[in-house]
């Protein structure tokens, strides 16, 4: 019977060898899945808001009911803050919602055209501050809540052998500039005053940049989370894609990989059009963890030796499939992907209502190959 | 037709289309012929994105000024019958809070020249039913953001089915994890990925 710190170190040799894009004794997985372990474990998604470590435990019972789970993209899923760096509320069960109902983000524009200003006169830090007090609930004793809990349950998780992949998260200014305005006033900003959204975003990355690095410094993370859907699709022309969202990608990750942690992007939506630019980050750096919308093989195609790859079972196949299905095409992934680099995950995360006996065949593919 | 009109509002000049439109009123065009321009050059811009020459950006911003510019002429109420299409009815379902992709569809809509129902967010079968008798719309929308809600769209439609209702209707759905797949399971019609691709759905449907 291996320890938990034995177990740990197995499962981040792994991943560090996938990461590496070189071939793993067997494919690693990670599941990130708090709305289901807690289902899965007997609990109501509102025991993730009333108790924060027991709704913990229940994610971590899960979690080990599956299997020899590798990785998770980080602890303490904590439903009440899950929109603050969108500048959005959010609805969570057991408060505005009945006790076993999916949270969701509440996105009502709390962001001001005005506050672009107050972003470049007075920096994000002021302004983020005003709004979690003044126009978010007061999110931020929420955030020191959850903040006090984390060290014991980044505890927890080590002890049950399992790594926190990006213990430490970061985001682009567009992704929250865009959930603070809503995207049809902020997608006209773009088009009506350009220059000062840009200033803003400009602004906004000085302090994302010292606190990504002064965050990196602390915790000596082996990766570090950074999203960006609404940056991807079919929202904007590769001209206001490579002015509004890209640089501001790659500074990011640029910035992780000269702390000396590597880069977890976590890319919802399609990023088809935009293959190309992932060539930009540094080599042998990233995990590539696209949503299913991505054509993940087209990404291959391109990215191949370049990067890791992880995912990317839809949420329709963890949902309303056979677990055949998932086998099947859980397999295809490990036979094309394993042998340069990759690690067996959901498409962004595994819903809520998944079938049990479907995250078992997508895991199964992992674990016997 | 104004060309200028048509024009501004294709090319997404704002105050362009603005000035125009004042031009035009105190010229005394009736507003049915300006809103009939600006649904011109909104076309235009739908043929743009299909073109992927403008994207989601561009046909959420076009929707926009075709709003304010509605409101310049008194709404589209004001402008007379401006809907040239027929009615399109659009919720996201019950326990399902997601209301973006649902505004940039109900939007995108209506500029189109679609008589748009626009029933919220978290809507029970019911509110469906009564609008489906109310408005008789040829087509409906079903949004969803979440797994969840999948079971609540299939019984959306058993419903409507039960209550005789979906013989003469079109169902398309939409939303971030909705697949052909979910499609399929749900009973609906048609999977819509875009806004556009609504608008050219129910265009054809309606045989415009």
């Amino acid at each position: 019977m291996k320890t938990g710190q034995e177990l740990y170190n197995e499962h981040l040799n792994r991943i560090k060898t996938a990461v590496a894009m070189k071939k793993t004794d067997r494919t690693p997985v990670m599941l990130h899945a708090g709305a289901f372990c807690v289902r899965y474990a007997g609990g109501k998604l509102s025991d993730l808001v009333k108790n924060l470590e027991y709704g913990q435990e229940l994610v971590l019972k899960g979690l080990q009911a599956m299997g020899d789970i590798d990785c998770v993209v980080g602890t303490a899923e904590y439903p009440p803050i899950m929109g603050a760096s969108y500048l959005a509320h959010v609805k969570v069960p057991g408060r505005e919602l009945p006790d076993d109902m999916q949270w969701q983000i509440d996105e009502r524009g709390v962001m001001t055209e005005e506050d672009y200003d107050t972003v470049i006169d007075k920096g994000w830090d002021y302004f983020f501050t005003d709004v979690c007090k003044n126009r978010l609930d007061n999110v931020l004793d929420e955030m020191q809540y959850v903040g006090k809990f984390a060290a014991k349950a980044a505890k927890m998780y080590e002890d049950a052998g399992i790594v926190i992949l990006p213990p430490v998260m970061t985001g682009l200014p567009f992704s929250a500039f865009c959930g603070g305005r809503t995207i049809p006033k902020f997608m006209r900003d773009l088009h009506r005053i350009p220059d000062k959204v840009q200033a803003a975003i400009d602004a906004a990355m000085v302090s994302r940049v010292e606190s990504l690095r002064q965050q990196i410094r602390t915790v000596n993370p082996y990766s570090v989370f950074i999203g960006g859907g609404r940056g991807a699709g079919d929202f904007l022309s590769i001209k206001a894609f490579e002015r509004f969202v890209w640089p501001y990608f790659k500074k990011l990750v640029e910035v992780m990989v000269e702390e000396g942690a590597n880069a977890y992007l976590h890319l919802d939506l399609s990023w088809d059009r935009f293959l190309n630019y992932f060539l930009e980050l540094p080599k042998g750096r990233c995990i590539f963890h696209p949503d299913s919308t991505t054509d993940i093989f087209k990404a291959k195609e391109v990215l191949q030796g370049h990067m890791c790859f992880m995912g990317d079972v839809s949420p329709s196949l963890l949902t309303l499939y056979t677990p055949d299905d998932v086998y099947e095409y859980s397999k295809r992934l490990v036979d094309e992907f394993s042998p340069i680099g990759f690690i067996m995950a959901a498409g962004c995360c595994v819903p809520a209502n998944a079938k049990p006996e479907n995250v078992k065949a997508m895991l199964a593919a992992a674990f016997d190959n | 037709m104004s060309q200028k009109l048509v024009e501004a509002m294709a090319e997404l000049d704002e105050d362009r289309v603005l000035e125009e439109i004042k031009a035009l009123k105190s010229q005394n065009v009736a507003p049915l012929d300006i809103i009939a321009s600006l649904q011109e050059g909104m076309g235009i811009v739908g043929k743009r994105f299909e073109e992927k020459e403008y994207f989601l950006s561009e046909l959420i911003m076009s929707a926009e000024i075709f709003n304010e510019a509605s409101q310049l002429l008194g709404g589209m109420g004001g402008a007379g019958t401006a809907s040239k299409y027929g009615t399109f009815v659009m919720g996201t379902i019950y326990d399902d809070i997601h209301d973006i992709g649902k505004n940039i569809v109900t939007t995108v809509m209506s500029s189109n020249g679609f008589n748009v129902i626009d029933l919220g967010v978290d809507v029970p079968t019911a509110k469906y039913v009564e609008a489906i008798k109310k408005y008789k719309p040829k087509v409906i929308g079903i949004s969803c953001l979440l797994t969840t809600a999948f079971d609540n769209i299939k019984e959306c439609i058993q419903t409507l089915e039960k209550e005789g209702l979906r013989k003469d209707i079109k169902i398309l759905i939409g939303g971030g994890p909705v697949d052909e797949a979910t499609c399929k399971y749900v009973g609906a019609d048609h999977v819509c990925k875009n806004a556009q691709e609504t608008v050219e759905y129910s265009k054809k449907y309606m045989g415009v």
